[in-house]
């Protein structure tokens, strides 16, 4: 009876990064792309269960659900070698298949529409396991069937599930490039609204910073969504390494999000990865590894911003800080290392934590697949509860403002029945997303225990205002 | 002539003592008597009877025997001719004549025959020849004495008494008391006669003396060389040391007897003096002396002396006591002896080294009288067999064998013990009969200076072997390391996916009281617990060494409190591991404590407080003040919780399994892994606060209590928040009710009732802030004297934990204290700590609220 975790991937990018998960997965655990294990995995010591059930033919099947509502990328995957891995009965696509138009609204709708049919397959999921733990959603917050879906999915679930943990990977659009979709804005802020309250943790993966990484530290010059999502799916693998290799602590969900997030909103979580490789780096300089690693060495890394999954943009107050940080240390550790270098770190004070309650950084120290060959002796992955994160918020709210103070497309909104009457929906979640960022702002000092009582104090003081006019 | 009338009374006093000797039972001690006397007499008679005498010597003799022979009585063994035969033999030794022995033969015959008119005729006849040689007699005399005089070189008088003090000399080597040296009664030394030594020149006197020491040590040895007399060593290994005396002591009386033997040619000699023949005189022997014997003496002395004192150092002891005692007798100095002493030691040894062959090649102790040195303890079952039933008899082990040889060999027998008893295994280890016969035959090698000799090492061959075979079968088909595995992953929650399965499978009945746990239902679940994780071969071997025990529950114990995890080894097994067994007993509770912990803060604590957090969003305003209070101190304690948990599963767990590990591939003896392997629970019991310092498990269960609290805590202020929040949806609907049936039912006592409980909910939820608040601070001192406690510890692996628990310096700086200890100052005055309290010092939460 293990912690069983049920994925849930949305939309063109939620399926495109869940489709490389599940192949890195597949790697892992020695599964084939149909879902044989292979000869040599037979005697492994990991544990599949959490991420894959045995259909009666032993083969390992996915817990996976892939909604879209346009076919191109569900196509793509059930034409692809791994078409045979899935549950086909798991894989919904929209009967009008029109997608929905990148905007949130629509997702929304459309996933109020077809909740039935949705949660069909869901609840299928969920009586088929165990004790199920919880659930996995991967996504985009920009897009229309990600974030809107997907919000509609989160709220519908905690009703539903009340005692189930909603984790979610929610891939931040690119701030470096104009994207193509306008609406983007409002799409984000809407779905931030949902993951600060509907979900429980929230991975965020920031597309900034994931381009900025591949170009700047993979020196790749025109990053691809492959390579990208290679990335990704590498955070996704490692972050939950400890559950598909247990080992001493940290073994669950819960278990390993818990001591992260100590107040309900305060759940964003960043991450960073070293060392990191990509197929063309190792293709250019096959025989050179300059890097020595080590556990202090992975560590410091990982500490460093640059090497940070979320781009927070430079802290000019310098006052953010580390509320958590949990660190995923694989490959050969010699245990007695692991207290040195956070004695190092502690030393030259190379975080900066907290003031207003106990922190550390946590150490979980993971076996590694046997069949995925690093290059590299440590790797390390580390997921942060850091106050910076709410520059990316600040970001959302600001080109939302923007949009939102010339009342641009809003059109497109008010054609869906949630925005009919009027634009309370959009300023809700503005209010919400504010508040966030007020939170965060608050916890970088020491008297975040008065932040409720203040937030109670100014609501009342300020019943009157609209939240636009703050800014 | 008044000599010859002195005659006839002589022999009438024979013929009395004759009368006397018919009614005595100490016949020959008359006999000698008699013959003394009778040839006292002839000898001084120098004139021998001159008639016919009615029989010659060798017929007198003849008869005499055969008188004599019928008189004895047949019980006694000697026959009286025999001895008389012997006496007279050695009497008439003195006299040259011929017709004077056949005189004396003819005399003493008549006298036992008691024929008186013989007698009568003899005693004529004698008083006849005197009368007759009263006038040449003196001639004659004189005619004789020269050629004395001639033959011994001195005057016969003085010959006598020299070789009477050498004959003396000899019996007293051994032992025998003689005429000129007696036995004091006490010390058992000789000393002079005070009566007879008079006639002793000084000289001889010195030299008598001088031999009587080799008496005394013959004396002393022969005495310890008797089991009876209860001085010797004892044991097998004392027997074969007083085997070993006793063979030396016959050799001594062997080179006495030669002595002896000797002086009674040379006194035969003297009695055949009066055939002077040529050649005769040429191969005469010459007299011993007492400067012969001194000579002779010295040899003896030394090693009777070395002897005697081995024997006296040995008294009473046994086994390797005794071997000591005659090691540290070893080294003189001289050659001899110290061949001697080694010979001794050697045959002392050999029971000895039988014992350790029968011991390290078959296991098996033979030993009745305890002198080995390694001791069976019979009321020790096979069970402990491994473990405490054999030991070591330290008394017992000889000097010469070192602490560490000892232990192999204890080892080895145990490993063979084992084999054959628990295992029951019978193969006879490889190279048994080489190993023993270079054991058994190399006996001097066990106490050679160096332990190179061929003899150690087959000890350590053996040793190794014996060690091999049992790491062998215990790592192979007993799967030793198998088990140690799977306690280190199931009872000291290696494994950390099974007990979260675990503890979900079973968290219903554990939140029930103890009494109502049913064990049965809970080994069910084990079952599919071990079985989910992992479906190994190994592991589900273990499962059938895995159990769930209840233990008798006490008032008020929840299921928590009473399952517990055992590990249930059999068979060889048990018997290495059944010691271990309460240790991770121990080890267990305060695991599974800090797992239990663990549950009800994530699972239960933190995951209400999440899902909570979305379902009462509508009472944000009242309780998120509190709830944000509840927040920070559930994650407070969280940190508090993982650090420790971290700490001990991997700090100190971890970091000693892999240490064990690197034992367990480089063991050669199975010793090695259980040596090994108790360091290891040892280490763990310290850094996990077992049994060690109480105050630190006093900390903690202050802090786990907190949990507990917190646990009850937030379960009452949710079900308020439910109520309330369930009480505003209900005024809610049955607005909305009123709206849509179209008459206000709110009437102004509703509404002012539900202001009220409105009210009243605020108040519960503020009070609950204070209990909360307070309740807080106090978890916030107790964890800050925790920390002082561990800063202050010597153990830097305390003072580490320490640096977690606070590792951005939140108590630290709330706290000054907490920096003191890692000042030289305070390590200076650390005795003074006690005194300096902090309870002053806290401002923790109280004080911010006063800023708001």
């Amino acid at each position: 009876m293990p912690s069983e975790i049920i994925t849930l991937q949305l939309g063109q990018c939620g399926n495109q990064i869940g489709f490389e998960f599940w192949k890195r997965l597949c790697m892992e655990h020695g599964i084939s792309p149909t879902g044989v294990l292979e000869d040599f995995a037979t005697d492994g010591v990991d544990r599949k269960d959490v991420f894959f059930y045995q259909a009666d033919d032993d083969h390992y099947i996915p817990r996976a659900v892939l909604l879209d509502l346009e076919p191109r990328v569900i196509n793509t995957i059930m034409t692809s070698a791994y078409s045979k891995l899935y549950n086909p009965e798991n894989v919904y696509l929209s009967k009008h298949g029109g997608g929905a138009g990148n905007n949130w609204a629509s997702g929304y709708s459309q996933g109020d529409k077809l909740q039935e049919e949705i949660f069909d397959i869901i609840d299928r999921e969920a009586d088929g396991s165990d004790s199920l733990e919880g659930f996995v959603l991967c996504h985009s917050i920009a897009g229309g069937t990600g974030s809107g879906m997907g919000s509609f999915l989160m709220e519908r679930i905690s009703d539903r599930y009340p005692k189930k943990l909603i984790q979610t990977y929610s891939v931040f659009p690119n701030q470096d490039e104009i994207s193509d979709v306008v609406v983007q804005p409002y799409n984000s802020m809407l779905t931030l609204k949902r993951l600060t309250t509907a979900a429980d943790s929230v991975v965020v993966l920031d597309n900034t910073a994931l381009n900025r990484i591949a170009s700047d530290r993979l020196h790749i010059q025109n990053p691809t969504f492959t390579q990208i999502n290679t990335l990704v799916s590498t955070i996704m693998s490692v972050s939950t390494t400890t559950l598909r290799y247990p080992a001493y602590m940290n073994n669950n969900l819960i278990g390993l999000t818990a001591p992260l997030i100590p107040t309900p909103h305060l759940h964003f979580l960043m991450t960073g990865y070293t060392p990191l490789t990509s197929d063309a780096n190792l293709s250019n300089s096959p025989a050179v590894n300059i890097r020595k690693t080590t556990v202090l060495d992975v560590m410091r890394r990982l500490l460093q911003p640059k090497n940070m999954m979320v781009s927070t943009g430079p802290d000019k107050t310098n006052h953010h800080c580390y509320i958590s940080i949990l660190n995923i240390i694989q490959g050969e550790v010699d245990p007695t290392q692991v207290h040195k270098s956070l004695q190092r770190i502690r030393e030259r004070k190379l975080a900066q934590f907290i003031p207003w309650g106990p922190t550390s950084i946590q150490v979980a120290l993971s076996r590694s697949s046997p069949y995925v060959q690093s290059s590299h002796r440590v790797s390390g992955l580390m997921l942060a509860n850091h106050t910076g994160i709410s520059a990316l918020f600040e970001r959302a709210l600001a080109q939302y403002d923007k949009l939102r103070k010339r009342g641009a497309f809003l059109d497109q909104f008010r054609r869906e029945d949630m925005f009919k009457d009027d634009l309370v929906e959009l300023d809700e979640s503005r209010e919400t997303v504010d508040c966030l960022v007020q939170e965060y702002e608050a916890a970088t000092r020491a008297d975040y225990l008065e932040f409720a009582a203040n937030k109670r104090s100014a609501q009342i003081d300020g019943a009157g205002d609209t939240p636009d006019s703050e800014n | 002539m008044d000599r010859s009338r002195k005659t006839l009374p002589e022999i009438e006093t024979l013929l009395l003592n004759q009368a006397e000797l018919k009614n005595r039972q100490d016949e020959p001690d008359v006999l000698d008597t008699l013959l003394m006397r009778v040839v006292q007499y002839v000898s001084n008679t120098n004139s021998p009877y001159d008639g016919a005498l009615p029989h010659t010597e060798a017929e007198c003799v003849q008869k005499i025997m055969t008188k004599l022979n019928l008189k004895s009585d047949t019980t006694s063994g000697e026959l009286l001719g025999d001895i008389f035969f012997d006496r007279y033999n050695s009497l008439i030794k003195g006299i040259e004549k011929h017709g004077l022995r056949d005189f004396l033969a003819n005399l003493i015959l008549c006298q036992l025959e008691e024929d008186v008119t013989f007698a009568s005729k003899l005693n004529a006849s004698i008083n006849a020849s005197t009368l007759k040689n009263a006038t040449n007699g003196k001639q004659s005399n004189w005619s004789a004495s020269p050629l004395n005089i001639s033959v011994l070189g001195e005057s016969q008088e003085e010959r006598d008494a020299t070789t009477d003090i050498v004959q003396n000399a000899i019996y007293c080597l051994m032992g025998v008391p003689g005429k000129y040296l007696r036995k004091d009664v006490i010390t058992g030394r000789f000393k002079l006669d005070p009566t007879n030594g008079r006639s002793l020149t000084g000289l001889q006197a010195g030299m008598l003396m001088r031999l009587s020491e080799l008496g005394f040590y013959h004396d002393r040895l022969d005495k310890y060389s008797n089991m009876m007399t209860g001085y010797t060593a004892i044991g097998s290994m004392g027997q074969a040391f007083i085997t070993k005396l006793k063979k030396e002591l016959n050799m001594y009386n062997g080179q006495v007897a030669l002595l002896q033997d000797k002086m009674t040619k040379y006194k035969q000699q003297l009695r055949d003096f009066s055939q002077p023949e040529d050649q005769w005189m040429e191969h005469r022997a010459k007299a011993p002396t007492l400067l012969g014997l001194i000579c002779w003496y010295i040899k003896p002395l030394h090693r009777l002396q070395y002897l005697v004192k081995v024997a006296h150092a040995c008294q009473l002891k046994k086994g390797g006591e005794l071997a000591t005692a005659i090691f540290e007798q070893l080294n003189t100095g001289d050659p001899v002896i110290d061949e001697l002493g080694r010979e001794v030691l050697i045959a002392c040894c050999a029971p000895l080294v039988r014992m350790i062959s029968k011991w390290m090649l078959e296991g098996g102790i033979d030993d009745n009288y305890g002198e080995f040195f390694v001791e069976s303890l019979s009321q020790v079952g096979a069970d402990r067999l491994w473990h405490d039933k054999f030991r070591l008899r330290l008394s017992m082990l000889p000097k010469f064998l070192s602490r560490e040889l000892a232990d192999k060999i204890l080892r080895a027998g145990k490993s063979i013990n084992f084999l054959r008893e628990v295992c029951e295994t019978h193969e006879p280890i490889n190279g048994l009969k080489e190993l023993k016969q270079v054991i058994e035959n190399n006996i001097p090698c066990i106490f050679a200076c160096v332990p190179d000799t061929s003899w150690h090492a087959a000890i350590e061959t053996a040793y190794m072997q014996a060690s091999k075979d049992v790491l062998d079968v215990m790592v192979g088909p007993h799967k030793l390391l198998v088990h140690l595995k799977g306690m280190r992953r199931y009872l000291l929650l290696g494994q950390g996916d099974f007990v979260t399965i675990f503890i979900e499978m079973v968290k219903d009945e554990l939140e029930k009281l103890g009494t109502e746990v049913l064990s049965h239902d809970l080994s069910v679940m084990l079952d599919a617990a071990v079985r989910s994780i992992n479906s190994q071969h190994e592991d589900l071997e273990i499962l059938n060494h895995l159990d769930v025990v209840v233990k008798t529950p006490y008032a008020g114990d929840t299921g928590w409190d009473v399952i517990s995890l055992q590990y249930i080894v059999r068979g060889p097994l048990a018997t290495m591991l059944e010691p271990a067994m309460p240790t991770y007993k121990e080890l267990f509770k305060p695991l599974w404590r800090i797992k239990h912990m663990e549950f009800v803060l994530s699972s239960k604590i933190w995951k209400e407080q999440m899902c909570n957090a979305k379902a009462l969003r509508a009472l944000k305003n009242e309780i998120s003040q509190t709830c944000y209070r509840l927040h920070l101190f559930t994650s407070e304690i969280m940190h508090f919780v993982h650090q420790m948990q971290y700490y001990v599963l991997f700090e100190v767990i971890e970091c000693q399994w892999v240490e064990l590990q690197k034992h367990m591939e480089q063991a050669t003896a199975l010793d090695d892994i259980l040596d090994a392997h108790s360091r290891f629970l040892a280490k763990i019991s310290v850094g996990c606060f077992v049994n060690s310092s109480s105050t630190m498990e006093r900390h903690l269960e202050k802090v786990y209590d907190s949990i507990i609290w917190l646990e009850n805590w937030q379960c009452n202020f949710y079900d308020s928040c439910y109520k309330e929040l369930e009480a505003r949806q209900r005024m809610k609907r049955i607005i909305a009710e009123s709206e849509i049936t179209g008459h206000f039912g709110m009437t102004t006592e509703q509404k002012m009732e539900r202001d009220q409980e409105c009210k009243l909910f605020e108040q519960s939820v503020v009070s609950a802030n204070c209990v909360l608040e307070v309740f807080a601070t106090s978890y916030g001192k107790s964890v800050a004297t925790f920390l002082l406690a561990l800063n202050s510890s010597t153990d830097p692996n305390l003072q580490l934990l320490g640096t977690r628990l606070d590792f951005n310096e939140y108590y630290k700086k709330r706290d000054t204290n907490l920096s003191k200890p890692l000042t030289f100052e305070h390590m200076r005055m650390s005795n003074v700590l006690g005194k300096n309290n902090n309870a002053g010092r806290y401002s923790l939460f109280t004080g911010n609220c006063g800023n708001s």
